[in-house]
């Protein structure tokens, strides 16, 4: 165990006066909490200085009574003349109320009534406010049908069988996590490529510095040399994963969460749960690291190689993002995918399942064996 | 002792070792001599435990280097042909790493690194980073390192291949020094005139395979010739022409 002690920290000598492979490392964390820090600003300033939105109307006169409502429900309204599909397709105005000519004698004469609403559906930005304006038209219709039916005598309630209502279980720190739903990704990522560049010249510039050769003659047990060199970017990663977690306590402390009216509150009880989460992933992450690095046949390979395994955990980080499925059995024996999954859960205030982590950490350890021994076994001359 | 008993080693489809013995008793100094690629850093590598031959026995002190490479790597110290430093560490700290990896003590270590520093006049670049060192220096941190726990057996991979002369002469004077202290010395080179000066038994290596053993003057002998670079030469051809890869006009 002296020779494991005495590679890694020549390891760590050789790496800390590698200037220019190591600053990339450190940064990462900074730059992660710089864009977390961004985001929430980013959404803060966009609901404040959002423009007044402006309803623009084809005929208002024939439906007078609900612009009246539109604009006591706080939507303002503009008549509008001109090619309404051509405008909205242009991006000139966000949507478009047509009230046809037909409306006034089909509403008279109680036959169906019908409004458009022209805007562009593949504009994410406009769908809230078309949902919005659809459902305060959808009530003046339902309030008119109501009281067609209260004039003949018939309780509105008969045309009415039921509604459906959304209650919300989401805690504000799932709702949070909507909008912070990078994080995880973000801290997966570094500590899945923090000591990419690390390992690379740990042992693929062994190869290329031709001092592999001079390693591979000392009397000591290949075995004992991977494992200095495992655990010296294993202490990397766990220090810029530190660093990355303290950098993203602080962008979540000191961003504008309030003005959107949420909350997150993370003790460090849970930056200490994310960090354990992690420790199995970074076990994993430098064996795979190291391996595809004494496999490769020049620095250049190992580069690419590992350039690839980064994508890795951006591919795995989306599926969580996107999907926000809750975590199951399946999903935590999934090295990757389930360490992202079960640290979005940490981070969202959600009681972690024991077997779960268990399983994850697990996994991950068995995959991080499997890696270490092929590396071992490629580690020689060739 | 070391022996080397019909290694052989082939590289995908190309047969780098043939058939390749040779013994070195303690105290000897031998020389492999043989033309480019003709297998002699392939057989130090394997003499070093670093490639598995195909076939064949290898032995240092009755260790089988195969089976027990670490134990057979405690006795060797090993000068690469190409230096192997690690360019960011200063040649102290490439010396201290290799020393603790051998095992010896911090005041071991510190004690070596002074002799080897004076023995090799390498005081002024002791703590300079290797990055830039000149082939001289190199070789010298490289030397140093390969003697630094006074190992019984010392393999040296063309030792003054790209020094300069005064360079050379140093690295040969300190070989001989090693050989008069008893350290059993085995060389690869192609230099006549090194392995004259230096080598008690040769062993000349010609495609993959030795073609000729013993003492420089059995060999000039052997073949008829008057020097040692003719019977070199004489060897080559004959071997390259009786493999028919080479027509001797």
């Amino acid at each position: 165990m002296n020779k494991v002690w005495v590679v890694f920290k020549k390891e760590w000598l050789d790496t800390r006066r590698d200037i220019k492979g190591v600053l990339p490392i450190l940064v990462m964390p900074l730059l992660f909490a710089l864009t977390s820090y961004g985001v929430l600003s980013f959404v803060v300033i966009m609901q404040k200085d959002k423009p007044e939105f402006v309803l623009s109307v084809i005929n208002p006169e024939h439906a007078a009574p609900l612009i009246a409502k539109l604009q006591a429900e706080g939507i303002n309204t503009k008549p509008f003349t001109g090619n309404a599909q051509e405008e909205v397709r242009n991006g000139t105005v966000a949507m478009v109320m047509r009230i046809p000519d037909t409306f006034i004698d089909n509403f008279r004469d109680q036959r169906m009534a019908n409004i458009e609403l022209i805007w562009d559906l593949s504009r994410n930005e406009h769908h809230a406010t078309a949902n919005r304006v659809k459902s305060i038209t959808s009530q003046w219709f339902q309030t008119l049908g109501a009281q067609r039916l209260i004039l003949r005598g018939v309780s509105p309630q008969a045309a009415h069988v039921g509604q459906i209502f959304d209650v919300n279980t989401a805690r504000e720190q799932q709702m949070a996590m909507r909008i912070l739903g990078s994080v995880p990704l973000f801290l997966v990522l570094v500590a899945f490529i923090a000591c990419a560049g690390v390992a690379t010249e740990m042992a693929a510039g062994e190869r290329e510095g031709r001092t592999l050769e001079t390693l591979l003659m000392v009397p000591v047990a290949k075995h004992w040399l991977f494992l200095g060199k495992w655990l010296m970017a294993c202490s990397l990663s766990l220090i810029v994963m530190t660093m990355a977690l303290l950098g993203q306590f602080l962008a979540i402390r000191y961003a504008p969460t309030a003005d959107l009216g949420l909350r997150v509150d993370l003790s460090f009880t849970d930056y200490a749960r994310v960090f354990i989460l992690l420790v199995p992933l970074v076990a994993l992450a430098n064996s795979l690291l190291l391996f595809i690095s004494l496999r490769a046949r020049s620095l250049k390979d190992s580069q690419t190689y590992t350039q690839l395994v980064t994508l890795l955990p951006t591919a795995t980080g989306l599926y969580v993002l996107l999907s926000g499925k809750a975590t199951t059995l399946s999903v935590a024996a999934i090295p990757l995918l389930g360490s992202q999954a079960l640290i979005t859960d940490a981070l969202s205030g959600l009681s972690l399942n024991v077997g779960f982590i268990v399983l994850n950490a697990a996994v991950c350890f068995l995959l991080a064996a499997a890696f270490a021994a092929m590396a071992i076994t490629s580690f020689k001359l060739r | 002792m070391i022996n080397v008993e019909r290694i052989q080693k082939s590289f995908g489809n190309t047969l780098a070792i043939r058939d390749v013995s040779f013994s070195v008793q303690p105290g000897q100094t031998l020389g492999l001599l043989g033309p480019n690629g003709a297998g002699k850093t392939s057989s130090l590598r394997i003499l070093c435990g670093l490639l598995t031959p195909d076939s064949g026995r290898v032995h240092i002190d009755g260790i089988d280097v195969i089976k027990h490479p670490v134990e057979a790597q405690k006795k060797l110290g090993v000068l690469p042909d190409n230096c192997g430093l690690y360019t960011r560490l200063t040649a102290a700290e490439n010396l201290r790493y290799f020393a603790q990896l051998y095992g010896l003590s911090k005041s071991h270590t510190q004690y070596r690194i002074q002799v080897l520093a004076q023995q090799l006049d390498m005081q002024s670049i002791l703590h300079r980073k290797t990055l830039g060192f000149s082939q001289g220096e190199r070789m010298k941190v490289a030397l140093a390192r390969a003697l630094m726990h006074e190992p019984p057996y010392l393999i040296l991979d063309e030792p003054t291949n790209g020094l300069d002369v005064l360079t050379t002469r140093a690295v040969r004077a300190l070989l001989l020094q090693l050989k008069h202290d008893g350290t059993c010395l085995i060389f690869s080179s192609h230099l006549m005139h090194e392995v004259t000066h230096l080598c008690d038994e040769l062993s000349v290596i010609t495609q993959g395979q030795v073609s000729a053993n013993g003492t420089p003057d059995a060999i000039i002998q052997q073949t008829g010739c008057s020097d040692l670079e003719s019977a070199f030469a004489q060897l080559c051809l004959s071997n390259a022409t009786a493999d028919g890869s080479i027509i001797n006009e």
